[in-house]
């Protein structure tokens, strides 16, 4: 007598976030240049979340619209990959995704900026504020630099990548952690790279995750000033997993709603610096109990 | 700071665990050669350094999201971290620093470089401050070791100032530490001049250096030590007064 393994029931991903202005960026009257965008399409087949920290550095002018820019352009390329998915392609395997997706960021991101400069050029006061009118003047994409990381559920694959710092961590079914892409040790200090360097394509890390071999539930993106604002190095991998538990207990509709409250408190009682963070999650994870509970649909948007 | 509750909503336990302002390391790296002992530097450094420590303190409160913590590395025949443990900024007392033997510049970089490994420097620590002190020349293989120190990244991200104290100090020697060309070593010749440059290396420098926000510098631009913010302050003079004198040091 032989039975066949029970059929597994289909994903149905979601995605939430939120970001915070930093209590430095309110001191020194600098806005949030950090960004975030979620989207679950298709009755949750897909979904994608994007983190974007607009870089501090006085060159970085436009960070922010250098952010937001970059979030946007995360979510249209995993538009493109389902709808080519849905066409047939056979180039929507993960590891295929993974290896096109940063060529596909960097491009459409230069693209935005491009319309962006040619619809408000530098103008003297940016160079003049900046300190590096010279160097702006020659390579104005530093205006926008940003980093970016994004993590997207599409055909039985999670697919992520990543340029500069903040951290990207997922949780599988049992509570453990799985790193999707690799560390870059240059990224110390306040030192990162950066979606406007030359190299960028270079320095993008990606990776994917075959869902098949992998019970992943939870993957949570956040930039640095959340990430660093832990005492303990593994004190992100330990926010990563209470938000699994309080997902799969609550559900999302009360971690949504409090999910400001704490980037705030973390970011002000640690590194004062703009703290973003995104949550894709598969709504299997969550508990009978918070599943009759809920009434989150998906959710989309760029921090302002 | 324990973790915190939310009060919207739901009561939940705000994930991850404690936290805290962001380390900055803050190392001075001390000449306590037999030359210090001359025209009594060392005396002067002591007394300099004591004078700037509220001035680094009142620096420091200004940035509630970084914890200054400070370590003081003296070298001569040889070199030793003087106490135990690096300091809270708080706590953090100037020691009575006696001078006497050669500069083992060297040394005392192959130290540094030990104390800039992850661990022990925390992953999320901001790029640390190191802060020469010096008034001769190397009598050891300093190159090496600063080639080894350069290898690592907290060693190449960090902050490196450096402070010629008199006139006969190796200036190539504290250019090539610094290693940015648009960062020259701060001119110290008489006590006076001294307390003005610890005084804002422990000021303009620490502040700079304790903005979350630095250090964006892409992987396509040479890579600085200097942050921008402290680019655009304008040094301290050396000042008129010529105390040190030019004997060779040793």
């Amino acid at each position: 007598l032989t039975t066949s393994p029970p059929a597994k029931a289909p994903r149905h991903w979601e995605a939430f976030g939120a970001s915070v202005r930093g209590t430095a960026h309110v001191r020194d009257g600098l806005p949030n240049q950090d960004a975030v965008a979620c989207h679950a399409g298709d009755g949750g087949a897909w979904a994608v979340v994007a983190v974007a920290d607009g870089h501090g550095h006085s060159t970085a002018v436009r960070a922010d619209v250098g952010a937001r820019l970059a979030v946007q352009v995360a979510v249209e390329s995993a538009r493109s990959c389902w709808e080519e998915l849905e066409a047939g392609s056979d180039q929507c395997a993960g590891a295929a995704i993974a290896d096109r997706l940063p060529a596909a960021l960097v491009s459409s991101w230069r693209a935005g900026v491009e319309r962006d400069l040619a619809t408000t050029p530098l103008g003297a006061s940016d160079l003049e504020r900046s300190g590096h009118a010279e160097t702006l003047g020659s390579e104005p994409t530093l205006a926008y630099g940003t980093t970016l990381i994004v993590a997207m559920a599409v055909a039985g694959s999670i697919v992520a990548c990543e340029i500069g710092d903040g951290d990207l961590i997922g949780v599988t079914g049992d509570g453990g952690l799985l790193h999707p892409l690799p560390t870059d040790s240059r990224l110390v200090g306040t030192r990162t790279t950066s979606l406007a360097s030359r190299t960028a394509l270079d320095d993008f890390r990606s990776g994917h995750v075959d869902l098949e071999n992998v019970s992943l539930e939870v993957l949570v993106a956040a930039t640095d000033g959340y990430v660093t604002s832990f005492t303990a190095d593994d004190g992100f991998p330990i926010a990563a997993r209470d938000l699994w538990k309080l997902l799969h207990e609550m559900g999302p509709d009360p971690v949504h709603n409090a999910l400001g409250g704490w980037l705030e408190s973390t970011s002000s009682d640690g590194s004062g610096d703009d703290a973003t963070l995104a949550i894709l999650f598969d709504e299997g994870c969550l508990s009978e109990t918070a599943r009759s509970s809920r009434s989150l649909g998906s959710v989309e948007g760029a921090a302002s | 700071v324990q973790q915190g509750e939310v009060t919207d909503g739901p009561e939940l336990t705000r994930p991850g665990g404690v936290v805290s302002a962001r380390p900055l390391y803050f190392f001075w790296l001390a000449d306590c050669s037999g030359s210090m002992v001359r025209d009594g530097r060392i005396q002067a450094l002591n007394n300099a350094a004591a004078e700037a420590l509220p001035h680094m303190r009142r620096v420091a409160k200004d940035n509630p999201n970084v914890e200054v913590i400070v370590r003081v590395l003296r070298f001569s025949t040889g070199a030793e971290w003087v106490g135990d443990a690096a300091t809270p900024l708080d706590r953090f007392v100037w020691p009575q620093l006696q001078a006497g033997g050669v500069t083992d510049l060297g040394a005392a970089l192959r130290l540094l470089t030990s104390e800039l490994q992850t661990p022990p420097m925390p992953q999320r620590a901001l790029s640390p401050v190191v802060v020469l002190l010096s008034d001769g020349r190397p009598t050891d293989d300093y190159e090496t070791a600063l080639r080894d120190l350069m290898r690592l990244p907290w060693g190449q991200h960090a902050v490196r100032l450096a402070v010629a104290i008199g006139r006969d100090t190796d200036r190539d020697v504290l250019r090539q530490f610094i290693a940015d060309p648009t960062m020259s070593p701060l001119e110290a010749n008489s006590p006076e001049a001294l307390a003005r440059q610890m005084r804002w290396v422990s000021t303009v420098a620490l502040d700079a250096a304790s903005s979350p926000r630095v250090g964006m510098v892409t992987e396509s631009e040479r890579v600085r030590s200097i942050p921008d913010p402290l680019m655009s302050q304008s040094y301290p003079s050396a000042g008129p007064e010529i105390w040190f004198d030019d004997e060779p040091a040793s």
